[in-house]
């Protein structure tokens, strides 16, 4: 654009300004036919989060229904007191990290295995996001039936191979639940991820690799060198996702074991929930949600500052 | 205590219609909530010739296709030109739906729920004052019943069925143990429980959560102690009684070991409570008469007797039942008090009779031969007049579910000793009590 200005004639110079404008003119009636979809988008998407920031600063606790007021940062000093926060928070970074780390190393290995040449390959690809796309309920039901401490499969091999001996209580135990449940997530969303990579890899051009084998590079090489770097947008795009839907992931805990035993697998998500079921306290399950938010923020920020940042060093 | 879904199939999501609104719900998050709220009025499409009615229940009375109280609500639409649509949810969301449905402007016209959450949904405003609706018919109810669901001096909600607490035992596991009877006092409790333990096989059965909680308040009663104080303010269950019988309660597990440890993941339902019982690895469980009907159906050969919780200083159980309520959301209170007053009328009981072997919240029902025909039934009927009901304050549901649950846990799974969590328990269940 910058070289077509420069070439044309000095008289065109003068009329600029008013092409601008009708230039601004011929944009706005686009904006009018997004209008309708894009009042919706904000109502749908943006009403519910200004009215929890607005609840979150409310006394507004449902048995009191005449106690309604406006209460500042009460919500927020009363939940940042409470101990239950601290280790939720905790429990987040937990569960959020222990999720990223291990969808994205098997979501790697899973896409290089599926990105080769093997027979059976459809069948296969298709046998592996069968947990992604088997609904959280029916995952939720089956897990519990194979995990049950007395009639559950599991148990019942391990005990029947005497590899323990007394039969251990997967989700009733605080010492194992969190760490069955990281594992069911990854086992339910690894496939997502995998999928994201397998496009990605799709994208890395034969050449490359070629030229890669004719210098020499063996099959580590080329993973670190020619396929990493290649794919490096979808490892991103699949990490961000992967913090995202974890943290955010309410069902895989609620349905096994609604944040105990004993506050073990209490996370965000869990205690805004139970604020407002279990307490009928609003003001204070929304300033949890918004504490929530705030984290997402920070954490989806420094994600990004970290990718972005690596790529700007590196290219 | 909410009364947990008891349709029979073993793992916790028993209810095998968890609706999707249910799946959708559990997505999470405060913006689902409001989004379901949306939705959560347009269930009553009926097209009655006089009015239509929407009701909504657990998913052990509403059932999945059909049920009795599916088929009441289509008798009455036939006789009345009213139709009611009933609608179910499992037990253990039907209040966070309630809720969440009545917040965001919608919801059903009537709900039957566990009695024990009325107070919270009355004071919510949730539910409608229904006072001088039921004073003139009050006495036809068990006292307890109807106690249970006045709160502030208003009553919210009309008895439909009433039930308490009471010991069963195992007659083969005791008699091939040598004992002759069940026990009838504390002491006798904890030595037949020894005596029935050993290999895979325990004495007594113990929940986890909100079924842990529950089930200590009889044995706080048994030992004279109180759960709150006269004035319903401040938590009263810490005395030396609430001390003494939680530690008696927690050492069944904790230092007797007379209790299986899977019970540690009973937290979703009565039907992980009643397994180990109808299994034949546990040989005495504490229930009501919600176990009877399970138990029936997953084991009918079971050999069980029924007889009154053991005393310690004096013989007490713990009342709850169902009871029914016309919501904030109902547009024509007196069409939807025409179909409660109809289905909790005299008439009615065999609904609950037939349809679910429940007791129904109504004195005449003592004589029946329903009642009287059975000696279990005989033994539920009979404390329905002398138990406690739970303290109709609208913190209830947070106190029991939420400080008592978390407490119990913390004890079960060794966290805290129990005498500090039954303190700290109290202080947080007064401080709740206060309003702050």
């Amino acid at each position: 654009m910058a070289v077509t200005h420069v070439k044309r004639p000095a008289t065109n110079r003068a009329e600029r300004p008013a092409t601008v404008r009708r230039r601004r003119r011929r944009v706005r009636p686009h904006w009018w036919y997004l209008a309708p979809a894009l009042i919706l988008m904000a109502g749908v998407l943006g009403y519910p989060v200004v009215d929890a920031i607005w609840t979150s600063f409310q006394h507004n606790v449902l048995t009191h229904p005449d106690a309604d007021h406006f209460a500042g940062l009460d919500n927020y000093r009363s939940v940042l007191t409470d101990g239950a926060l601290l280790s939720a928070v905790w429990h987040t970074v937990v569960w959020g990290a222990a999720n990223l780390v291990l969808q994205l190393v098997l979501g790697f290995a899973l896409a290089l295995l599926m990105h080769q040449r093997l027979a059976g390959r459809a069948v296969f690809r298709s046998v592996v996001i069968i947990p992604w796309v088997v609904p959280s309920i029916v995952v939720a039901l089956v897990w519990r039936y194979l995990l049950d401490p007395t009639s559950g499969p599991l148990n019942q091999l391990l005990t029947g191979l005497g590899i323990v001996s007394t039969s251990p209580q997967w989700l009733a135990d605080q010492s194992t639940a969190m760490p069955v449940l990281i594992l069911l997530s990854t086992w339910k969303w690894t496939p997502f991820v995998a999928v994201i990579l397998l496009a990605g890899l799709q994208t890395v051009p034969k050449e490359l690799h070629e030229a890669a084998m004719l210098d020499g590079a063996g099959r580590i090489q080329r993973l670190r060198y020619v396929v990493i770097p290649g794919i490096r947008t979808s490892i991103a795009l699949a990490g961000l996702l992967t913090v995202g839907y974890s943290i955010n992931n309410f069902n895989g805990i609620w349905m096994f074991t609604k944040g105990g035993p004993a506050g073990s697998t209490e996370t965000l998500t869990t205690l805004a929930y139970r604020y407002a079921f279990t307490e009928f306290d609003l003001g204070r399950a929304a300033s949890i949600a918004m504490i929530l938010f705030a984290f997402l923020l920070i954490t989806s920020s420094v994600y990004f500052y970290v990718v972005e940042g690596r790529k700007g060093s590196k290219s | 205590m909410q009364e947990q879904d008891t349709g029979a199939q073993g793992s916790g999501f028993t209810q095998g219609r968890l609706s999707r609104r249910g799946v959708l719900f559990a997505a999470g998050g405060i913006a689902a909530t409001a989004v379901l709220a949306a939705c959560g009025d347009n269930g009553g499409m009926g097209a009655g010739k006089k009015g239509s009615l929407t009701l909504w229940a657990s998913t052990t009375f509403a059932g999945a296709g059909s049920s009795a109280l599916r088929k009441a609500a289509g008798d009455y639409a036939a006789k009345n030109g009213v139709s009611v649509t009933v609608q179910g949810f499992p037990a253990n969301d039907l209040i966070d739906k309630v809720t969440t449905a009545l917040t965001g402007g919608g919801g059903p016209d009537i709900v039957l729920v566990d009695v024990s959450q009325v107070p919270q949904l009355g004071a919510s405003k949730m539910l409608v004052d229904l006072t001088s609706r039921i004073k003139p018919i009050s006495s036809q109810f068990f006292a307890g019943n109807i106690a249970a669901a006045t709160v502030n001096g208003a009553t919210y909600a009309v008895p439909y069925d009433t039930n308490n607490v009471a010991l069963l035992w195992n007659k083969k596991m005791f008699g091939k143990a040598g004992i002759t009877a069940p026990p009838t006092t504390w002491d006798d409790l904890l030595a037949a429980a020894r005596r029935l333990t050993g290999g895979k096989q325990y004495g007594y059965m113990l929940g986890a959560k909100g079924y842990g909680s529950f089930l200590f308040w009889p044995w706080l009663l048994q030992n004279g102690g109180q759960i709150l104080d006269s004035s319903g303010t401040k938590a009263a269950f810490n005395s030396p009684e609430g001390v003494e019988a939680w530690n008696f309660y927690a050492n069944l597990y904790l230092t007797q070991k007379v209790v299986p440890p899977t019970f540690l993941g009973v937290t979703d339902s009565w039907d992980q409570y009643i397994q180990p019982f109808m299994t034949e690895r546990v040989a005495m469980m504490a229930i009501g008469d919600w176990g009877i009907a399970p138990l029936a159906k997953g084991n009918p050969g079971l050999e069980y007797g029924v007889v009154p919780l053991p005393k310690h200083k004096q013989s007490a159980t713990l009342l709850g039942g169902n009871s029914v309520g016309i919501t904030s959301a109902a547009k024509d209170p007196d069409l939807a008090w025409g179909f409660i007053s109809w289905l909790t009328g005299a008439a009615q009981e065999k609904v609950l009779q037939d349809g679910y072997k429940r007791i129904p919240a109504r004195t005449d029902v003592t004589g029946s031969a329903f009642v009287t025909g059975d000696p279990a039934r005989k033994v539920f009927a009979e404390q329905a007049t002398t138990a406690k009901s739970r303290p109709s304050v609208p913190t209830w549901g947070d106190i029991e579910w939420g400080v008592m649950a978390d407490a119990w846990d913390l004890v079960i799974q060794k966290k805290k000793a129990p005498e500090k969590a039954l303190a700290d328990a109290a202080a947080a269940a007064t401080k709740k009590l206060s309003g702050k």
